[in-house]
């Protein structure tokens, strides 16, 4: 059997990755952790936001997107950020202020503040088959196959975020607590996988403690707040990958054993725990995205371009024929080549095939983030200008509510994006590679089988880099 | 069950609610949909009168209209291009007539007030029509146009007063400020002198409209109690086919505009018609009557001269006193919704280059990142910037004129070749993967050896 120990705990052999700094230390920082308003607070104010977008989206109608707000901050503002900062700093923080399953988890609980553990709704489980990534992989690239709508055109948007806000609350009156977030959300499948990455985590401090707690009210909840929404066991929690850090668990623990960490990023990719098909495809899918969303859409083949958007069906469908096949098909195939290179040069025999695609799949985590990060790079820096015009006319109405919107279309620092997508290209090569190099120790477990199955994998990456850095800058 | 009613209950509310939202956004995709179905085209009759009006202010109520039905023409917002609509003029009533030598047309459309001077922030009232300049209408107008060339005859509220009146603005120059961030670059424009009320104009698409070559059309407008009414009067002899009425080539139609200044309407921002059919009277044969036409005719024996003009200017003439200099390389660029061509450009480090820019459509920019260079094109009229290509690298340009929808998008390439910085990254990284497999095989090595020796 592999020998689980013979994993590095260190960077790049360098730089330890166990530390743990516990911000929950801090004074204060508990103490609003465990306040009901926090993050209600922050969940009311994106509501307020939304609900702006909304609307410029059911009045924007076909009009161009870069005048209309809800285009502007959520394709660009959100989206970026969403990439930039929030999942890999904070992991699934977004979904902590996220106001899309509100309603409907508001009409769960039936109320906006306090507790009430009794929920409302029929709170059948979730089917057993389906309580993976699958479904949400599948439907992130249903929406990707409608981006030459969805990022264009105002009411595209709306029916895309009403629409999720509409089956949300659908969901939350049949199935049990956040069953919507975790199994059906577009967005929530590629954060849970890339916030594996995050530099912060929610754990428990103390698992004596937990231990003896028998009634583990993180779970079953109490007066002072709802045992986990995500269905999580918050006293064994180990990845970050299903964990909506909606700070319930720090409300409802009696013993303030719960800890928000700042850490090393990337640790969780090496929790060798619930991993499997449906996220490794999550990874490919990613990957896929990325290429396709920069050859479509930032590339200079206006063909392309005419498909995307729909110009005629037929051009259409070849695009999400495409786009699927290449998702699906063509970048699990490539990499199910490399896999098996990587065991035929490994040596062992022992070690299943499946074990080597999923293990060494989670090496494309910090690859595909990288690529993610600097594709936003080139939407953020040419466009970001749109957001400070939007903001004084949301609705291209001709209001003027900051006094920027005359503010002209400025392009910022254009000279240096390139080279940025470079240095993050690279950025996620280092963590790929290193992390690659311990997954393949997890997964051969004999150091010098471990080296040989690595070299495929590392040639890969290699490849993969070299390709992202030539579509964005080569 | 009382539970599962009400579950029933919630999850059909949001059903509907959400759909209800969807069906308005579509409906109202480009705006409010508009008050009726215009199922059968509109038709103006255009009767042969044995009249001639010279503009004078009487005239506009004079007998001649109270005798022709007026035409009531709904009008629509205009959707497709910014600023988007705030108000709309609902309609405009038109009335025509010819004497066999002029064509008049009267335009007359509720107004509130009458803004006839343009200050800052405060525009002025103005009405226009558009004829198609080449026979087979696009059904839908839209733009005044928008998939067809037209002719325009442009009235204008402030150029009535000052033609008529001789009211001229305070300031006759204005200057051109064309980059915002560049606080000294200006060019003083002076404004040209009127010759009419009414401005000919010619457009090929959204985004072209040029001055026409000749100004033929007149016009004069009143403002009385509340309404607008203004009559425009062109020859019909003389010039090119702008509205050759009698004989006729093919379909004959017309659109109409009304801006109201009040309510912020300037450039696309407007209230406008579909195209309504022109259906006009033959003048009279001596001793014959006049007969109607409905919009076919045969060639006139008359060939009037088309005036020529071209679209792009002529290449400039080389000053022959200018000493020789390096010819940039020239690289034509033709823009169109939403791509270039070419689309990927490929040049030589420290080359001069000029990128000439056309456009077969709309307005559209060129913004070269990198280099940070910028310059706008339409149909009327070229885009041209040179500069030393001294950066390498690949290099995005991109449009940087509100197109349409995929306008963010709009992307070419610039490779000014060698292309280092990628020649770089590609050794680094191929550096990097070589350290990572030293490092594994050595590290391999060290444990292998220590655990011998153990």
């Amino acid at each position: 059997m592999p020998d689980q120990t013979a994993v590095s705990n260190k960077f790049l052999g360098i730089i330890p990755m166990d530390g743990r700094l516990e911000l929950t230390a801090l004074p204060g920082v508990r103490w609003l952790f465990k306040k009901r308003w926090f993050p209600m607070a922050a969940i009311l104010f994106n509501m307020f936001m939304f609900m702006v977008i909304l609307l410029s989206g059911v009045v924007g109608g076909f009009s161009s997107g870069n005048y209309i707000f809800g285009i502007m901050i959520v394709w660009i503002l959100w989206w970026v950020m969403l990439m930039m900062v929030l999942v890999p700093v904070f992991s699934r923080t977004w979904c902590m202020v996220c106001p899309l399953p509100s309603f409907g988890e508001w009409l769960q609980r039936l109320r906006v503040f306090g507790v009430n553990n009794k929920l409302f709704g029929l709170n059948v489980k979730w089917p057993e088959r389906l309580r993976n990534m699958w479904l949400c992989n599948f439907l992130f690239l249903a929406t990707t196959f409608c981006s030459g709508f969805f990022t264009v055109k105002p009411l595209a948007t709306f029916l895309l975020l009403g629409g999720i806000i509409a089956i949300g609350i659908v969901l939350s009156m049949i199935f049990e607590k956040r069953s919507f977030c975790l199994y059906v959300c577009p967005v929530s499948g590629f954060q849970g996988l890339y916030s594996n990455l995050a530099m912060t985590e929610i754990r428990r401090k103390n698992p004596a403690i937990c231990e003896k707690h028998k009634n583990k009210t993180c779970e079953t909840g109490n007066k002072n707040g709802y045992g986990c929404p995500w269905l999580c066991k918050p006293h064994s929690l180990n990845r970050n990958t299903y964990c909506g850090m909606c700070l319930e668990c720090f409300k409802t623990c009696p013993f303030d054993n719960m800890a928000f960490n700042l850490r090393f990023p990337g640790t969780d990719i090496l929790v060798n725990s619930k991993r499997g098909l449906d996220e490794a495809w999550k990874g490919f899918i990613m990957m896929g995205i990325a290429i396709m969303f920069y050859v479509a859409m930032m590339g200079p083949w206006g063909g392309l371009k005419d498909w995307v958007r729909a110009s005629t069906l037929g051009g259409w469908l070849t695009f999400v024929s495409l786009h699927a096949s290449m998702n699906l098909l063509v970048i699990p195939g490539v990499f199910l080549v490399f896999a098996w290179l990587s065991k035929l040069a490994s040596g062992a025999k022992d070690v299943p095939l499946r074990q080597v695609y999923v293990n060494l799949s989670y090496s494309l985590v910090p690859m595909g983030l990288a690529a993610w990060i600097a594709f936003s790079f080139g939407f953020l820096l040419p466009n970001g200008s749109y957001i400070i015009h939007v903001l004084s006319d949301p609705f291209a109405w001709g209001w003027n509510l900051f006094g920027t919107a005359n503010f002209p279309w400025t392009p910022v620092l254009t000279r240096l994006l390139v080279p940025l997508q470079f240095i993050t290209l690279f950025g996620g090569f280092v963590f790929a590679a290193d992390y690659g190099f311990k997954l393949a120790l997890q997964t051969y477990g004999d150091r010098r089988t471990a080296v040989r199955g690595f070299m495929p994998l590392l040639a890969m990456l290699m490849l993969v880099t070299i390709l992202f850095g030539r579509l964005y800058g080569g | 069950m009382l539970k599962k009613l009400a579950i029933t209950g919630i999850i059909v509310a949001t059903a509907a609610l959400f759909g209800c939202l969807a069906h308005h956004g579509w409906t109202h995709r480009y705006g409010p949909p508009a008050p009726h179905d215009q199922k059968a085209r509109l038709t103006l009759s255009i009767p042969y009168r044995d009249t001639e009006l010279v503009l004078d202010p009487a005239e506009v109520d004079a007998d001649v209209w109270q005798a022709i039905e007026p035409l009531a023409v709904p009008l629509l917002q205009q959707v497709t291009q910014p600023p988007w609509p705030v108000g709309l003029t609902p309609s405009v009533n038109v009335q025509a007539f010819h004497n066999g030598r002029e064509i008049y047309f009267k335009l007359a459309w509720e107004d509130d007030g009458s803004d006839v001077a343009m200050t800052v922030d405060k525009f002025v009232d103005a009405c226009a029509i558009a004829f198609p300049s080449q026979p087979g209408i696009v059904p839908q107008s839209i733009m005044m146009g928008y998939s067809s060339p037209v002719y325009i005859w442009h009235w204008k509220a402030d150029a009535d007063a000052e033609f008529w009146n001789g009211d001229r603005p305070e300031q006759p120059d204005y200057a051109d400020r064309r980059y915002p961030f560049e606080d000294e670059e200006s060019a003083p424009i002076q404004r040209p002198k009127l010759q009419s009320a009414v401005m000919d104009m010619i457009s090929a698409r959204p985004g072209s409209l040029t001055i026409g070559p000749q100004q033929l059309a007149q016009g004069r407008g009143q403002w009385k109690d509340g309404r607008w009414a203004v009559v425009f009067k062109r020859t019909m002899v003389a010039g090119n086919d702008q509205c050759r009425v009698q004989p006729l080539t093919g379909a004959r139609a017309a659109a109409f505009a009304i801006w109201n200044g009040g309510h912020g309407d300037r450039g696309a921002r407007k209230s406008l018609s579909q195209w309504v059919i022109l259906a006009p009277q033959r003048a009279p044969r001596p001793g014959g009557r006049a007969t109607q036409s409905d919009g076919g005719g045969r060639q006139s024996s008359r060939r009037p001269e088309r005036p020529i003009f071209r679209l792009f200017p002529s290449a400039e003439a080389a000053d022959p006193s200018a000493p020789a200099a390096k010819e940039p390389k020239v690289i034509n660029v033709t823009a169109q919704r939403f791509k270039y061509t070419p689309n990927v450009i490929k040049v030589h480090k420290g080359e001069l280059i000029t990128l000439r820019m056309e456009s077969l459509d709309v307005t559209h920019g060129l913004y070269l990142d990198g280099y940070e260079l910028q310059m706008k094109a339409d149909p009327s009229s070229v885009g041209k910037i040179t500069f030393v290509a001294d950066k390498t690298g690949r290099f995005t340009f991109r449009c940087s004129e509100t197109c349409g929808e995929f306008h963010p998008y709009m992307i070419g390439f610039l490779h000014v070749t060698p292309n280092s910085r990628f020649t770089m990254f590609a050794i680094a990284i191929l550096l990097a993967g070589g350290a990572f497999a030293a490092a594994a095989v050595f590290t391999n090595r060290k444990q292998k050896g220590a655990s011998t020796n153990a």
